[in-house]
Order: C-alpha cells, then sequence, then structure tokens
C-alpha cells in the first residue's frame, strides 16, 4: 500500500488505516489463488461493465445547448437501445428536452418512467454493488442525486398544471411533498418546488393542501409576498382567526399588495442558464493507486431579474425562485460519506488484486496496476439539462379586459431580453412557460 | 492432496451455478380469474378496485330498496387525492354499470351530453325527416349527485437496521348522493381498505 501524496491530511488520516486494513483482507483471499481470482475479476469486469450510452446522450446535450430541444429529444430515439444502468438519464434529460419543446403530454409519459424507476430502485443492488467494486461507479445505475429525483415531480406537475390535469398535478404535489419529507436538510430550500405544490393543490381546489404548504414556506422563507395568497385561502377555508392575523399584516404595509384578489391569474415559470456540471477529483493514494470521486464547482450566479408588464402597466410581482446548483450540490455532499466509503473498498479491492498478480508476475503485476489505475474514473452522470434557476411569478390579471398582453424582461448586464405572450380567456389560474429561446435580445 | 485441489473446483462450480441461476428464468404467461385476491405490492390494484365496487353499488341498490322509488342520477365522478396516479374513473364507470344492470336507477349519461347535443342540432338543421327527428326538451333531470373522494395515506417504516423495507397504506373512498333540490346529503357511505407490504432492502 501506498501513502497519501495527494488531498487533505484530514481526509488521509481517515483513509490509510480502512485502506491498509481492507487491502490485507483482501489480499489475504486472493493469496490462495491468485491467478484464478484475477481472471474470474477480469471476466467479470468485462461481463458486468457493460457498453455505454453516453455518445447518444451527449449528442442531443449538444444539440439541447444549441436551441433545438427537439431535435435533441429526437436524437435520443427509444429507450430500448440504452444500457439500464443509464435508462434514468435517458428519460430525465428526453422528458426535459420535451417539456421545452412544448410536448408536455410526451414530457410526461418518460418522466413517469423516470419516477418509477427511481422508486424501483429502491434498494441495495448487489449487482450494481459488484460492478462498482470490480470497476467504477459508471458501470452501476445511475440513481439520481436527491435534489433531481425531487425535479422528476416537479416537471411533472408543470407539465400537467400546462395540460390542465389539475388533479394530476395534485398526486404529483404529494409525491414530491414525500421527496422533500425524506431529505429536508438538503431539499427545504426550493422554495420553487414548494411553491409550485402549494400551486398544484390550489389548481386541484384543494386549498387546504395548498395553505398547509405556503403557510410552511411563509414561515421557513419569510416570504411576504406569500400574504396576500394566504389571507384569501385562509378566508376561503373559514380559518377566521388566521384570515385576521394576515389581515393585519397585509394592513400594517408589511406585503405586496399586487396579488390582491384578482378572477384570473396567469402564473409565469422562468427557466435560466444550465446546471453546473459534475467533475472528477481525483485523491492519489499512492504511485499508480488513486481514489475518484465527482464533485461540482458552483459560480455564484442569481436569477433575472425579470420585470413584468400587463397591458403595459408594470406588475409589482414578487417572484419565488430556486438556485438547482447549490440545491443539487447538497445533495452530493450529503452522499459524501458513502461515496468516500466505496471509493476506499474499490481502492483497496484493487490494490490487493495487483499486489497478488505482483507476487506471482512483477511485470504483469505493474501493468495489471496500470489498467486498475485507469479504470478508476469519478461518475459524472447528472441531469445535465437543468436550468440553474427556476422563477414562478404570479400575475393578477386586470379585471377589466379581455385579453392581456403579458411582457417579461430580464434585465442583465444592460441587456434587456423580452418575451411577449396574450391570454385571451378568462381561467381562474393560467401558466406560460418562458423557454430560454423566447427571450429575444432588445436593444 | 486430493482435499486440496477439489476446492477450487467447488468455488468455480458454485460461481457458475450463481451466474447460471441468475442468467436463465423464462418468460410465462397465465390467465388468472378477476375475482382473484393478487396483490404484488401495498399500492391500489384491479381487486381492490373490485371490492370497491361491489360495496359501493350494493350499498346504494339498498338505499332504494328501502325507499321503494326508481331515481334518476348524474354522475360527477370520484376525485383522486392519493399519491399514485389511479383512473378513479373506472371505480364510477362499473358503479354506474352495476346501478344500470339492477334497474333500481336511471343514470344520466353526462359524457355525452355534448355528442347528444350536436346529433340534436344535424336533426333540426333538416338533414332528417320531422317524423323521424327527436323531440327536444324531454331529457331526465337529475334527482341525485352521485360524487365521491378517494384518498390514501401511506406510512413508511422508519430508517432502522433491518432486512426488509415496511410500507402502510390505508385508502378510503367516500362515495355521497346529493338531492339536487334540497343539497342535502341523502345517503353515504365508505370503503376502507389497510394494506402492510415489505420488500427486501438487498436485491440482486
Amino acid at each position: 500500500m501506498g501513502t497519501l501524496t495527494m488531498g487533505t491530511p484530514a481526509i488521509g488520516n481517515l483513509t490509510m488505516p480502512l485502506l491498509v486494513q481492507s487491502g490485507n483482507i483482501v489480499r489475504s483471499l486472493l493469496s490462495r489463488y491468485r491467478m484464478k481470482a484475477l481472471s474470474v475479476w477480469c471476466l467479470s469486469a468485462l461481463l458486468l461493465t457493460g457498453c455505454t450510452t453516453t455518445n447518444s446522450i451527449q449528442q442531443a446535450h449538444w444539440q439541447f445547448l444549441s436551441g433545438d430541444a427537439r431535435a435533441a429529444a429526437n436524437t435520443l430515439g427509444n429507450s430500448d437501445e440504452v444500457a439500464r444502468k443509464d435508462k434514468l438519464l435517458y428519460w430525465l434529460e428526453k422528458g426535459m428536452y420535451l417539456h421545452y419543446a412544448g410536448d408536455y403530454q410526451a414530457s410526461t409519459r418518460e418522466l413517469l418512467k423516470a419516477a418509477s424507476f427511481v422508486e424501483d430502485s429502491d434498494y441495495i443492488s448487489l449487482a450494481d454493488e459488484a460492478r462498482e467494486l470490480l470497476t467504477n461507479e459508471w458501470a452501476s445505475s445511475y440513481r439520481g442525486e436527491y435534489s433531481e429525483q425531487l425535479w422528476i415531480h416537479s416537471i411533472l406537475m408543470m407539465n400537467f398544471l400546462h395540460s390542465g390535469k389539475f388533479e394530476s398535478a395534485a398526486v404529483e404535489a404529494r409525491r414530491a411533498l414525500k421527496v422533500l419529507e425524506s431529505r429536508p436538510d438538503v431539499l427545504n430550500n426550493d422554495h420553487f418546488t414548494r411553491s409550485l405544490i402549494a400551486l398544484s393543490f390550489e389548481a386541484a381546489g384543494q386549498i387546504n393542501d395548498a395553505y398547509i404548504v405556503n403557510r410552511k414556506l411563509s414561515s421557513d422563507a419569510k416570504h411576504l409576498s406569500l400574504n396576500q395568497l394566504l389571507f384569501e385561502q385562509a378566508f376561503s377555508l373559514g380559518f377566521t382567526i388566521d384570515a385576521a392575523n394576515l389581515q393585519s399584516s397585509l394592513d400594517s404595509g408589511n406585503t405586496n399588495q399586487a396579488t390582491s384578489s384578482a378572477r384570473s391569474t396567469a402564473i409565469i415559470f422562468i427557466p435560466s442558464g444550465h446546471v453546473p456540471q459534475k467533475f472528477s477529483g481525483s485523491l492519489i493514494t499512492s504511485d499508480v493507486s488513486r481514489l475518484a470521486f465527482p464533485q461540482y464547482v458552483i459560480p455564484a450566479s442569481r436569477p433575472g431579474p425579470y420585470s413584468i408588464m400587463v397591458n403595459g402597466e408594470t406588475c409589482d410581482c414578487q417572484p419565488i425562485s430556486s438556485d438547482l446548483g447549490n440545491l443539487v450540490n447538497h445533495s452530493l455532499n450529503k452522499r459524501g460519506t458513502a461515496l468516500a466509503a466505496k471509493s476506499l473498498l474499490r481502492a483497496a479491492a484493487k490494490d490487493a488484486v495487483a499486489d497478488s498478480v505482483s507476487d506471482a508476475d512483477e511485470i504483469v503485476g505493474e501493468i495489471t496496476r496500470l489498467l486498475l489505475f485507469a479504470l478508476e474514473e469519478a461518475d459524472t452522470r447528472s441531469w445535465r439539462s437543468l436550468p440553474r434557476h427556476f422563477t414562478m411569478v404570479r400575475v393578477p390579471l386586470p379585471d377589466d379586459s379581455t385579453e392581456w398582453n403579458i411582457q417579461v424582461t430580464r434585465n442583465r448586464n444592460t441587456v434587456n431580453s423580452v418575451a411577449v405572450f396574450t391570454l385571451d380567456s378568462r381561467k381562474p389560474l393560467q401558466f406560460i412557460s418562458v423557454v430560454p429561446q423566447q427571450l429575444k435580445s432588445v436593444e | 492432496m486430493h482435499y486440496k485441489s477439489s476446492r477450487p473446483h467447488c468455488v468455480i462450480a458454485c460461481l457458475f451455478a450463481v451466474l447460471s441461476l441468475s442468467i436463465s428464468g423464462c418468460a410465462t404467461t397465465r390467465d388468472i380469474s378477476p375475482e382473484s385476491n393478487i396483490h404484488y405490492d401495498a399500492s391500489y390494484d384491479f381487486a381492490d378496485k373490485k371490492q370497491i365496487v361491489n360495496h359501493l353499488s350494493s350499498s346504494l341498490m339498498q338505499f332504494v330498496e328501502e325507499s321503494n322509488v326508481r331515481p334518476t342520477l348524474i354522475n360527477y365522478g370520484i376525485g383522486n387525492q392519493t399519491s399514485e396516479h389511479i383512473n378513479t374513473g373506472g371505480i364510477s364507470d362499473d358503479i354506474r354499470l352495476a346501478l344500470v344492470q339492477s334497474g333500481r336507477y336511471q343514470v344520466i349519461n353526462e359524457a355525452q351530453r355534448n355528442n347528444i347535443n350536436t346529433e340534436t342540432d344535424y336533426q333540426q338543421a333538416g338533414n332528417v325527416a320531422i317524423a323521424q327527428r327527436i323531440q327536444q326538451g324531454k331529457q331526465l333531470g337529475a334527482d341525485y349527485v352521485l360524487a365521491g373522494t378517494l384518498r390514501s395515506i401511506v406510512k413508511k417504516q422508519p430508517r432502522q437496521i433491518r432486512l426488509t423495507k415496511k410500507k402502510l397504506i390505508y385508502y378510503t373512498l367516500n362515495l355521497e348522493l346529493t338531492d339536487t333540490e334540497t343539497g342535502a346529503v341523502t345517503w353515504a357511505d365508505k370503503v376502507e381498505i389497510a394494506r402492510e407490504s415489505s420488500k427486501p432492502i438487498i436485491g440482486w
């Protein structure tokens, strides 16, 4: 076993005794069978790794980045051609491309498969663990970070709301709540999704559930803009004490009055930027042995800022946003201990295999060591088509009009990008998704 | 010597056996009775639907047996407030079927209203002989509105050292008949289904 030559001392102090102990156990097992064990290992590695299907996903991602979400979805073709280990990624990316392309029904089909896959994968797979131990994490099925698992339901909620299937949106809201409750320390900062959950309940007429979610969000995040909505919901539910308290806070002028009761409200969803990509970090433990682990670098970023105009009048609407970059980074960090333990075990197993072969034949042993070094690769798979930020704005539509011209402007670095929408029906809730391509730069 | 040399062979044989078992397996198809009570997991399935429909339709029939009338009702569906995408239209369709077949109720087909209007307009436009045209204003008015809600409560076993994960699901379907004249709920019943399932934490 080698010594640590790179990385933080804290990790080194922790990893060395574990690495030595695990290596000794594996080495003592291998010393009996040496070449036979190596042969079994090589054969198993070849059998279990499977083929990679990341090429089409990569090609589709380039098309998506160039602004053609529909072509990106078409490039992904049929899921039957995708290896099981990459199936989730395939459904996530395709579902998101179709969402951006406005094909909400097809997007829903893909994302429901993704949700079902995540639910069914809620166990320790011996096959996956064996593959990981013999090669690297790329060989096992991708199950998504916690925030990505939540976002399956977020995109589904938006798809159902756009399609007018409010009851199904509420079903997804309840599923999203379950995910949120399972990892509150990581996911509670996702204010956009929490607001979307409340909105889905509201659209389905389940005002009591909407009120509970909004109430929690308001107290956790101090979103004063929610007070008007909370007041209306408390009033309609007959919660007279809550309504009176909320009324007094509205009267004291602490809240935004723009969301005051209107017969029709437009809900605008605005994605912006691209979620940061995972990259591979390395920790060299000896001359030819290393640990690889995924990590993020999250650059500072903020959504918008956005300004909304309805029929030429500026709306004082308060947006609710989530930073998906920070959420996915927290999710990965939460898995850090488990990832480190797996990497250690894998390094010990590989080291012991190489040592064992070296005892029989030094040259073959060194070649094996090099191969194992090259095979160590961090799993940098992630849901890449997600935006960096998702923003929701509630825009009350003036009652004295029958047609509403809504202008969304992003003001960034003195460049204004504008998207214009027209609504002409008086439904209580109307939904608009502003895809990045719709925002056109103006002088 | 003999004992030592046979051990690696045993190991290889065991590996081969395990690999063979995991790789092999054959696809089968068989018919099962729609009356059978088979549950693969704790979630809602066709056996639950049958139980719900049987209980509520017989309860609805009992209600008219006592009053000795043949009321007209309109079905406004069953809301889904569970965390599963359950097509509750299947439940209300089967209840309607049972009520129609019993002859105790007249059921208005609300889903066909637009089609009826289209057909009426077509006939009244002069495409059909006057004697054969349907007479307007003869549709039935509903005495009752039938509507309900399906809800579920799901509890998972807390995180602890164990070999299986247990899940409890409690479903309840409430169904009501509301008198369209008075607005009063004149009949109500519910079906409850509680189920526990477990699945291993470790699998292949």
